[in-house]
């Protein structure tokens, strides 16, 4: 699909909302993604980014510099046109009651988790990184959470999963690095759990079997297709 | 009228453009990106006569201007695929292959056994290339004798189009190539994936589990025409040519070195909708070039 980027804004240093126009009519899932192709001519595979918000015809995304990729995306100016697929992944249509539902995002991973949360910002939520950095991001979106990090400065010190004891929640939908959703995993006794997985992807759309991740009885689900949005009990994170 | 028609063993493909083996996944997640009534074909992933599961993560590596996968043939086997997937493809529009892989020369022999008979494919790409499993497959395809003995017999066994796909990492390609010709094997489809590994710094340590991987995509383009060009040399039957497709010129460049039809890989993976959209370039091209036949093409090179 051809899209065009209508804003970019650097949220935090590194960190941008990028917004394009869409014409697909598809409805928009939580969880859901979309691929963008990129100029960097060193590597050829779109790059895969949690869809954060959406309306009928705009579709945002909050990219994180790290690489080629996301530096040649983020260096795109308002007006020039994109090559994006998108939705991409399953939708994620069970029932989330806010009340009893625990999220938790780490990092970018805010990303992932900011679609769940569209109706009310009246939730239960934790999230880390690792020494603040994503403290504007967490103003920008207005969200009352535990705000947890490593390094402890300004905010509390820990990781994501020492704050879970603090809530009472029956469902938990976590977003961010494997570490983390391992660590999530451990603390929350069986509850119900929905993971929301990245994985290195190639085509995004289930052609190629290469993002795959194992589940506990040694089946493999694509998080492109089956996912992104996974039994966070049942997969085997290694 | 611009004719793009090619003809296959018994296949008749509108346009000389296919989808290659496990970039094509079983066809149904193309149909979201493509007309199939507007492009030549797909080819399955891999079937296996038992369920396979594919190895450990990661599987994919981007390189410069390529890709390295270690995917390893992951599929649910050909019973499944029969009960499952050929109800639904049967039905698509376009030319479809299916690729057969196995270990030992008896799965492949019961494969065809069991698929034969059935309609909804135009016939098989036997594949002994496959550089991701760590016994049989490809070991068929490092020698001209371990191969003449897998291959002999298959022709029998069925009337439906059959192709074999070679690996460009052993001389003996050549050699299988021109003994499949003799066994009345309709094409070869050439190349598979070009070995390749990568090294973690920081671990000192292979970046795959299986230490060696495929290399796909538009770094292997020149290599690939080399190699389609020396294999035009040995055999006369059709050259399905892969490596690296990525535009109509590419297509071009490898049907004047002898190739009938081409296959597109890693590109699908990059632009899902490629196959219809090279279709139409193609024949934009041809209409600049004032090539009417595509057929005049092949093996036109001037030397
Ligand atoms: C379903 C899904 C949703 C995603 N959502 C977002 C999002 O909303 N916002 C965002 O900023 N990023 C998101 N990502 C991650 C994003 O796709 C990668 O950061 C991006 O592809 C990196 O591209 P690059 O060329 O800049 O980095 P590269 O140069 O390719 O890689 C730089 C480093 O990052 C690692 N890396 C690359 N891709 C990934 C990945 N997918 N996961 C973990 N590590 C990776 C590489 O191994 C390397 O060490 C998502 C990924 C997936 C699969
Ligand atoms: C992710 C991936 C999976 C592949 N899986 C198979 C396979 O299962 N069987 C096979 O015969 N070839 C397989 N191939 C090889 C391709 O079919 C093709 O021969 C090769 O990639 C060269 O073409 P390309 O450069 O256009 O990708 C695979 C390639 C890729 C990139
Ligand atoms: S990325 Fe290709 S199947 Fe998921």
């Amino acid at each position: 699909m051809s899209a065009t980027l209508l804003d970019k804004k650097e949220i935090s240093e590194n960190i941008f909302l990028m917004t394009f126009s869409r014409s697909d009519k598809s409805l928009i899932y939580p969880g859901q993604f979309l691929s963008i192709l990129h100029s960097s001519k060193e590597k050829i595979l779109r790059r895969p980014f949690s869809i954060f918000s959406c309306s009928e015809d705009k579709v945002s995304v909050l990219v994180k510099r790290i690489g080629g990729g996301t530096t040649a995306i983020t260096q795109m100016q308002a007006g020039e046109s994109a090559d994006i697929l998108c939705p991409l992944g399953k939708p994620f249509e069970e029932k989330i009651d806010f009340t009893r539902t625990l999220f938790i995002a780490g990092g970018i991973g805010i990303a992932g988790i900011n679609s769940f949360i569209r109706e009310t910002k009246q939730i239960k939520m934790i999230f880390g990184d690792r020494e603040g950095e994503f403290g504007k991001v967490i103003d920008f979106l207005g969200i009352e959470c535990i705000y947890a990090s490593e390094s402890g400065l300004n905010k509390r010190k820990g990781r994501v999963t020492d704050f879970i004891g603090e809530f009472d929640f029956d469902t938990v939908v976590a977003c961010g690095p494997k570490q983390m959703l391992r660590g999530v995993k451990e603390r929350i006794n069986g509850k119900r759990y929905f993971a929301v997985c990245e994985e290195i992807m190639a085509c995004g759309v289930g052609l190629c079997n290469g993002c795959m991740v194992k589940y506990d009885d040694n089946t493999f689900r694509k998080v492109c297709t089956d996912g992104p949005v996974l039994d966070g009990n049942r997969i085997v994170y290694d | 009228m611009i004719k793009t028609h090619i003809r296959i063993g018994k296949t008749i493909l509108k346009k000389p453009i296919l989808g290659a083996s496990g970039c094509s996944g079983w066809g149904n997640e193309l149909l979201r990106f493509n007309d199939f009534s507007k492009i030549g074909g797909f080819v399955t992933k891999s079937i296996t006569l038992n369920e396979k599961k594919g190895n450990e993560m990661p599987r994919i590596m981007e390189t410069y201007g390529g890709l390295l996968n270690s995917i390893g043939l992951e599929n649910r086997g050909v019973d499944y695929f029969i009960k499952n997937i050929l109800p639904e493809i049967k039905d698509m529009e376009c030319v479809k292959f299916l690729n057969l892989a196995f270990f030992e020369k008896s799965e492949l022999e019961k494969m065809i056994a069991m698929l034969d008979s059935r309609e909804g494919f135009d016939g098989y790409e036997i594949n002994i290339s496959c550089p991701n499993v760590a016994h049989g497959g490809i070991s068929f395809n490092s020698s001209a004798a371990d191969a003449t003995s897998l291959l002999s017999g298959v022709r029998k066994m069925t009337e439906k189009t059959l192709l074999l796909k070679l690996s460009p990492a052993f001389e003996d390609s050549f050699e299988i190539g021109r003994i499949a010709e003799d066994m009345g094997f309709d094409g070869i489809t050439f190349t598979n994936t070009y070995i390749g590994t990568a090294v973690d710094v920081k671990s000192r340590s292979f970046v795959f589990k299986n230490k060696q991987a495929g290399l796909s995509g538009p770094a292997i383009k020149p290599l690939s025409l080399m190699n389609v060009h020396k294999m035009r040399k040995k055999i006369s039957i059709p050259i399905i040519a892969a490596g690296g497709v990525r535009t109509a010129d590419d297509v071009l460049e490898y049907m004047i070195l002898g190739a009938s039809a081409v296959q597109v890989g890693t590109q699908l993976l990059v632009r899902p909708s490629v196959l219809e959209e090279l279709c139409v370039e193609l024949e934009e091209r041809m209409k600049d070039l004032k090539i009417e036949d595509i057929n005049e093409l092949i093996g036109s090179i001037k030397e």
